[in-house]
């Protein structure tokens, strides 16, 4: 059983969520408009947007996020009914509001908001309505109330005027599955208290009997008579999120009695239950009101005006039905993560037992076993690839956001810098998405502050005046490479080497090639920038990136030409749950290595079986000189007789060959994370189970290769026992 | 000794608060010890163990405990004796070894001797641990309990297995 307070924060949570993926459309929205201030869809989208956050917010009574997004809202509303043009400053302001609004979510949970960030609501607010063309009444008096972003009531003093004062009468009965998607009648009727006051509700309830009775439906229905001076449309917006899920029917203090008969036949079709019905509606109105039904029609005008009550409601409904149908949300299924992992585990079993089906066909020699198995396995293999992409999430979403970071840092700085995006459609995991985000801020920060130059310094240098920002994505050998490049001035080698020196990060006498210096940025505590800004330059960046991009198993380098600009390469492996692999065995263990890292495989070069004793050496691959290591003598076992192989694996730009004993092709690889214990490996990023039950060992090649390179060098200083070469001990390798 | 100074025995799985507790008495070496019932999960023949490079000589390997992929350690040798030779009467113990603020269950493997009986003792049955002339580390046991009047020493799996501290001296291994 969960508590409601688990309930309550599971909702919060896909709160949360949802409203960060709308302040992402209600940006991109904006944007779009600025670029084009003609794109209906894009106003729609950041109205939408805006109105979707203002709803769930207030579901939650997150007062400051409701207030203040009302007032972006209502800007919003003009702009799209074209009573308010745009303008630098309505687009300033706006934008300016979704960070405030970012601002609010972030502060929901604690108890006490910031009084910087609702000073700042307050004031935008006032800024909001003012360009809304409602100036002069805000200062006059109620709107400057309202402004008081705690001070919801206010607001709705504010909205006066707009229909009579008087008595609604609600009528809401849920509907059974309204529990069942966290709808809490509760809330709402709460929520009435903010625009008028609930003078009387009486409980219905419809428990059918207990051999029937499901206890996780909603039977309840309210009867409700409501004094406020709200409009029709405010008092259905607090039922907006129940609407699939009750029938609700609102009458106006103004509903001519065919509507309450109406309502009464609606709700009970006739006999004991509409007496009933009738004398509760009574009893709640109290003695001194009219009975409802013996109202006679006092005023000849009450049909027209309950006429247009429905007109007013149908455009309501018109409009909803638009948010439904206009938005993108309806191409998108939102699906619990832990769901979709489980899936991804199924299908992995499911492609563990597919080749352990193989193999059985195999050993029986059934050719139409072996038919089948191998059907089976080709539609697993899709099945797989299907459910792995729906983890992987288009690096686009988080490129575009970059859009309004370049156009806000680079007007800060009196820069202008075009961001120009490519492969923004490689897809990488989203667990990875949303950790590399920071990183890349940090990084599209730092080029726009450090490696952009002013327009002027551009200019004087002979290049186009306005700078050059590039983000670019792809794959490469089983890898995703993402750079953050310029084409300002580059890297300065020698004031990074000074400010190196001065830190006492280096040796002052040490002669260093520009790889090496370069580098040196990455250290902890490392900062160029002579001021102090509030972009960056703080030294707490690059090696905060360096490490959020390590931890991802990943690498970051960095090329700088003098005065043509600097570029980050950040490349990260494609953790995912499945590869392709290439299982190889060593010994008496398998391993697999990721099929996009293998380059070749041939037969063990001359070189290497003439020194069998070396782990490690060089062989020439037809001209080229690379190095090797020969995996049996560096895990400590012994050589496997007969044949052995060298297969050719790639990390990035450099090659290396690994001699194992035995290749026995391509397989898919379901990669089962090791225990925890096992976190500090460096070579083996995780394990594998064959068709035959054995668990195989999945090599990270880059872990391999800085953990070969170290190895080589202590043995290096290490005197050496003749005749061993620089074998392992007997369980393991070489200290490092 | 009375209920409250009694060692937290549930670092090795779920308390299990009856008038009796019933412990696994199983062989490290040629000593007897005990675990607590509620922790071992199964007990596995020793069957086909990866080796994993560049590990101490405590962990055996790993293990395919029907899909998932469950280290094997030598709990013997993780407390300081001489890597196990797997014999005729060698078992893998399958234990929950809890750990951490969370409690998280982490599946182990123990690589044991022999495996011998289980045996059910009063609950507040579990003594102190001498200060020393014990078997074992004293520091990785829960205390000791009376098996036929012999003193058997009780295993604190949670200390001996610690997730943290294998993965360190893991790390410092490679």
């Amino acid at each position: 059983m969960f508590d409601d307070d688990d309930i309550l924060n599971a909702a919060r949570e896909g709160f949360i969520e949802e409203a960060r993926d709308m302040l992402a459309q209600l940006e991109q929205g904006l944007l779009a408009l600025e670029a084009d201030p003609a794109d209906a869809e894009a106003m729609n989208v950041a109205f939408r947007a805006a109105h979707t956050i203002k709803g769930t917010a207030g579901l939650f009574g997150y007062d400051a996020v409701v207030a203040f997004t009302h007032e972006a809202e209502s800007l919003l509303d003009a702009m799209r009914s074209g009573d308010v043009g745009l303008s630098d400053p309505i687009m300033a302001a706006l934008l300016q509001s979704r960070d405030q609004i970012g601002q609010l979510m972030a502060e929901v949970d604690q108890a006490a908001g910031d009084p910087a960030v609702a000073e700042t609501s307050r004031v935008l607010g006032q800024t909001l309505r003012a360009l809304r063309g409602e100036g002069g009444q805000a200062g006059a008096g109620a709107g400057a109330a309202a402004a008081d972003a705690a001070d919801a009531d206010a607001e709705a003093d504010a909205d006066a005027g707009d229909a009579a004062s008087g008595l609604w009468h609600l009528s809401i009965r849920m509907g059974q599955d309204a529990l069942r998607n966290g709808l809490d009648p509760l809330s709402f009727i709460r929520y009435l208290d903010r625009f008028g006051s609930v003078t009387g509700i009486r409980t219905l309830q419809r428990v059918p009997d207990l051999a029937t009775l499901d206890p996780e439906d909603c039977h309840l229905g309210f009867e409700i008579r409501y004094r406020s001076d709200a409009d029709r449309a405010r008092i259905e917006q607090v039922f907006e999120f129940l609407a699939e899920d009750a029938s609700i029917r609102i009458l106006a203090p103004d509903a001519a009695p065919e509507d309450y008969e109406a309502l009464l036949a609606e709700r009970e079709a006739g006999g004991d239950g509409r007496d009933g019905l009738l004398s509760l509606w009574q009893a709640l109105a109290g003695p001194g009101e009219r009975p409802f039904i013996e109202r006679r029609k006092a005023d000849p005008d009450t049909d027209r005006r309950s006429s247009a009550v429905d007109d007013r409601r149908t455009g309501t409904a018109d409009r909803r039905a638009g948010h439904a149908g206009g938005g993108e949300d309806a191409r998108f299924v939102r699906v619990r993560a832990d769901k979709l992992d489980h899936l991804i585990d199924l299908i992995g079993e499911l492609v563990i037992a597919s080749s352990g089906a193989e193999l059985v066909a195999r050993t029986e020699q059934s050719p139409r076993f072996s038919e089948v198995a191998l059907r089976i396995h080709d539609l697993v293999q899709e099945a797989r690839d299907g459910a792995l992409g729906l983890r992987m999430v288009p690096i686009g979403e988080t490129f575009a956001r970059f859009h309004r970071v370049v156009r806000d840092v680079s007007k800060q700085l009196g820069k202008d810098v075009e961001l120009q995006i490519s492969g923004g459609d490689t897809e990488l995991d989203k667990s990875m998405v949303e950790t590399i985000a920071d990183p890349l801020m940090h990084l599209v920060r730092n080029s726009l502050d450090h490696g952009v130059e002013s327009p002027a310094v551009r200019e004087a240098a002979g290049k186009p005046a306005q700078g050059r920002l590039g983000l670019h994505a792809y794959h490469e050998s089983g890898s995703i490479v993402i750079e953050v490049s310029d084409d300002g001035k580059g890297l300065d080698r020698d004031r990074i080497l000074a400010k190196a020196i001065e830190k006492g990060l280096i040796a002052p006498d040490l002669e260093l090639t520009d790889e090496q210096v370069y580098p040196l940025i990455f250290l902890p505590g490392f900062s160029t920038a002579e001021a102090v800004t509030n972009l960056s330059g703080r030294g707490v960046g690059m090696d905060v990136v360096k490490s959020n991009v390590e931890s991802l198993r990943g690498q970051i380098t960095v090329a700088s030409q003098p005065g043509r600009g600097a570029t980050m390469q950040i490349r990260l492996p494609l953790t995912l749950a499945m590869i392709d692999g290439f299982l190889t065995s060593v010994g008496p263990v398998s391993y697999v290595l990721p099929l996009a890292v293998v380059a070749e495989c041939i037969d063990v070069p001359a070189e290497c079986r003439s020194q069998p004793e070396r782990t490690c050496g060089t062989f020439d691959l037809r001209g080229e000189v690379l190095p090797y290591v020969d995996m049996s003598l560096f895990y400590g076992h012994a050589p496997a007789g007969g044949r052995r192989s060298l297969v050719v694996v790639r990390d990035g730009p450099t090659r290396i060959g690994l001699v194992v004993d035995r290749l026995h092709g391509e397989h898919q690889t379901v990669i089962k994370p090791l225990s925890p214990i096992f976190r500090h490996l460096k070579a083996v990023s995780g394990s594998t189970i064959l068709g035959s039950g054995e668990v195989a060992l999945v090599l990270d090649v880059q872990g391999l290769m800085q953990h070969a390179t170290r190895a080589v060098a202590a043995s290096r200083s290490l005197p050496r026992a003749a005749g061993t070469g620089v074998a392992a001990p007997s369980h393991g390798h070489p200290q490092a | 000794m009375s209920s409250d100074t009694r060692p937290d025995l549930s670092s090795g799985g779920a308390r299990f608060d009856a008038g009796l507790r019933q412990y696994l008495c199983l062989a490290l070496r040629d000593e007897m010890v005990a675990v607590p019932i509620d922790c071992v999960r199964e007990i596995l023949e020793v069957g086909r163990l990866t080796v994993l490079p560049g590990t101490p000589d405590f962990v055996c390997g790993v293990l395919n405990l029907r899909g998932a992929v469950v280290p094997v350690i030598d709990v013997a040798a993780r407390m300081g004796a001489v890597p196990c030779q797997v014999g005729k009467r060698s078992c893998i113990v399958v234990v929950d070894v809890r750990s951490g603020e969370d409690r998280r269950a982490d599946i182990l493997g123990v690589l044991v001797d022999a495996v011998f009986e289980v045996v059910d003792l009063d609950g507040d049955a579990l003594e102190p641990v001498p200060g020393f002339g014990n078997a074992w580390p004293a520091e990785f046991l829960a205390g000791m309990v009376r098996v036929r009047a012999q003193p058997v020493p009780v295993l604190d799996l949670g200390a001996a297995l610690a997730p943290e501290v294998l993965a360190t001296l893991i790390a410092d291994a490679a």
